[in-house]
């Protein structure tokens, strides 16, 4: 018995958490790519520091925050701060509308991507498409993609019959492959095998300025937290990499 | 009593003792999970209303409508529709292996479900996703996403679990039964319908069970290919949501503290007396048929 007893001993020791402090980060998995990149390197000039990332959604890492159990939520949906908390934007990042190449559509306007959304338009022919049904790929409520599009267009959570797909590359994939289909995506990669569609005429990628759908993804922290979560949230909210993760920086939240 | 009696003795008691703080740590740890639900489950209903929140249809948690019989319906068809794929091959599967195929065929049977009981769900959602939604799209049923594409999947993923069970239930009818049957005058078919099928109908019962309950419990297969749609029902061949993948969709809305968490925990204690309900009750029945 007294190899057991040993062997436990030894694990109990190997995973006790020693004396390097903890963050956790949490909220919207469409943020996570960008604050890996920006922990990494965070990460390495503390080594006193251990920082653990998980994605959940906006709900969960603000909930998580204020129940203690998350030292900085990241969200694309905005919630009150308070005075218990800090918000810092990150920028924003566009919501781009996609299609699939059958649809024959290239173009709608902004009262025709309503009746779209709304389910009154069933066929891309009634917009001069191809005879096609139409069917819906959206995010699932608690999205900031779909809070976005929601807000724009004014749509109800009853719509008509809409796959729901839990990631952007989920969507993208169920796009690709299914003819009729349109759906929303966040950020401005150029995806392949879809159409990225203009709205009243207007090109994301061709004049940004005029876009009209963007989230407005922020960090929130307690006012109270340690000096090395206030050091990391600062880095969050301030690094110049978030250019490459599809952030448009220098402007201000709504 | 010598020195070597006294040593094997106290050795013995030590293990009773580990066994019994094992098994006392397992019901502990399902008893604080049960409690959990319940107390969860019993705040939200009493907020919400039990008859209300069951039989409506309404699922929009951010304004805090919630009731989730549609995902009952859902998950109730989608499991239905995957027992009734998987049963028949399975137990075609068992016969052959135990009864019809040579040495070899049956070695390599045995490992190919074995292998495939192995896959994780993941891999299973993964083919759906490549082989069922294209395929019911290019049948023109829908875009693919739905319910009987969600029962294809998961009639695929059970049906090595049932078939091995079901194997075993039928290998254990004893020989001397068949060469009676067969001493009798029965032909090879007349074995299988008459003899082999009734004696072994308990293990076949608990196979059922076993599979029934995989089926009823999975998630991550289910929810992608779906589709998630939550505000009507949109018939076998349009998107869905049952109790698991609305669960796992809706904990990004509903984290523990937040309003309206209770109903996770009221959907998930939902499946838990669902399941024990369907197995306990099945489960007397197979207890009082026996052994064949």
């Amino acid at each position: 018995m007294m190899w057991l007893l040993r062997t436990l001993v030894a694990a109990g020791l190997l995973l006790a958490p020693g004396s390097r402090q903890a963050i956790t980060v949490m909220g919207a998995t469409s943020l996570t790519a960008y604050a890996r990149a920006v922990i990494e390197p965070w990460a390495r000039a503390h080594a006193n520091v251990q920082v653990a990332l998980s994605g959940g959604g906006s709900y969960a890492g603000w909930y998580a925050m204020k129940a203690g159990q998350a030292d900085i939520a990241l969200c694309d949906l905005r919630f009150d701060p308070g005075t218990a908390f800090y918000e810092r934007g990150l920028g924003k990042m566009p919501v781009l509308f996609i299609a699939n190449p059958s649809d024959g559509i290239r173009n709608v306007s902004r009262s025709s991507l309503r009746r779209v959304f709304h389910g009154q338009i069933k066929n891309w022919r009634e917009l001069g498409g191809r005879n096609q049904l139409v069917r819906m790929v959206v995010r699932p409520v608690g999205s900031g993609a779909r809070a976005v599009v929601a807000q724009s267009l004014g749509v109800s959570a009853d719509g008509p019959a809409q796959v729901v797909q839990l990631s952007n590359g989920a969507v993208v994939r169920a796009v690709q492959e299914t003819p009729g289909a349109i759906g929303y995506v966040e950020g401005d990669h150029a995806w392949p095998g879809v159409i990225a569609l203009k709205v009243n005429g207007q090109s994301y990628q061709a004049k940004p300025g005029k876009w009209p759908f963007y989230a407005w993804p922020r960090i929130y922290w307690p006012v109270r937290a340690s000096s090395a979560v206030t050091s990391l949230a600062h880095a969050l909210s301030q690094s110049p990499r978030r250019s490459s993760f599809g952030l448009i920086t220098g402007v201000n939240p709504p | 009593m010598n020195i070597q009696e006294a040593s094997r003795r106290r050795s013995e008691r030590v293990w009773m003792g580990v066994v019994a703080v094992a098994s006392g740590l397992v019901f502990t740890v399902l008893g604080f999970l049960v409690a959990v639900l319940v107390m969860g489950a019993i705040g939200f209903a009493a907020q919400h209303g039990l008859v209300h929140t069951l039989l409506g249809a309404r699922w929009q948690p951010l304004a805090g409508r919630l009731q989730i019989g549609l995902f009952i319906v859902d998950s109730a068809l989608v499991t239905a529709l995957a027992m009734l794929l998987a049963l028949p091959f399975g137990i075609a599967v068992a016969i052959f292996g135990s009864l019809v195929a040579g040495a070899w065929e049956r070695t390599v049977l045995r490992w190919i479900l074995t292998l495939a009981s192995a896959v994780p769900s993941v891999a299973y959602g993964w083919w759906g996703l490549a082989v069922v939604v294209p395929g019911i799209r290019g049948l023109g049923l829908g875009a693919g996403y739905g319910l009987v594409s969600a029962g294809l999947v998961l009639a695929l993923m059970i049906l090595p679990t049932f078939s091995v069970l079901a194997w075993e239930a039928i290998l254990a009818v004893p020989e001397d039964w068949h060469q009676t049957s067969l001493a009798l005058g029965a032909n090879d078919d007349q074995n299988i319908i008459r003899l082999v099928l009734p004696a072994s109908m308990a293990g076949l019962q608990t196979a059922f069970l076993t599979a029934l309950a995989r089926a009823v419990g999975e998630t991550m297969a289910v929810q992608m290919v779906l589709g998630g749609a939550v505000s009507h029902f949109y018939g076998l061949f349009g998107p869905g949501a049952t109790l698991t993948t609305q669960i796992l969709t809706d904990m990004a809305v509903l984290p523990v503290g937040s309003p309206n968490h209770g109903v996770l925990d009221f959907m998930a204690l939902v499946l838990f007396l669902g399941v024990t309900l369907m197995t306990g009750t099945m489960g007397r029945q197979v207890r009082g048929r026996g052994r064949p």
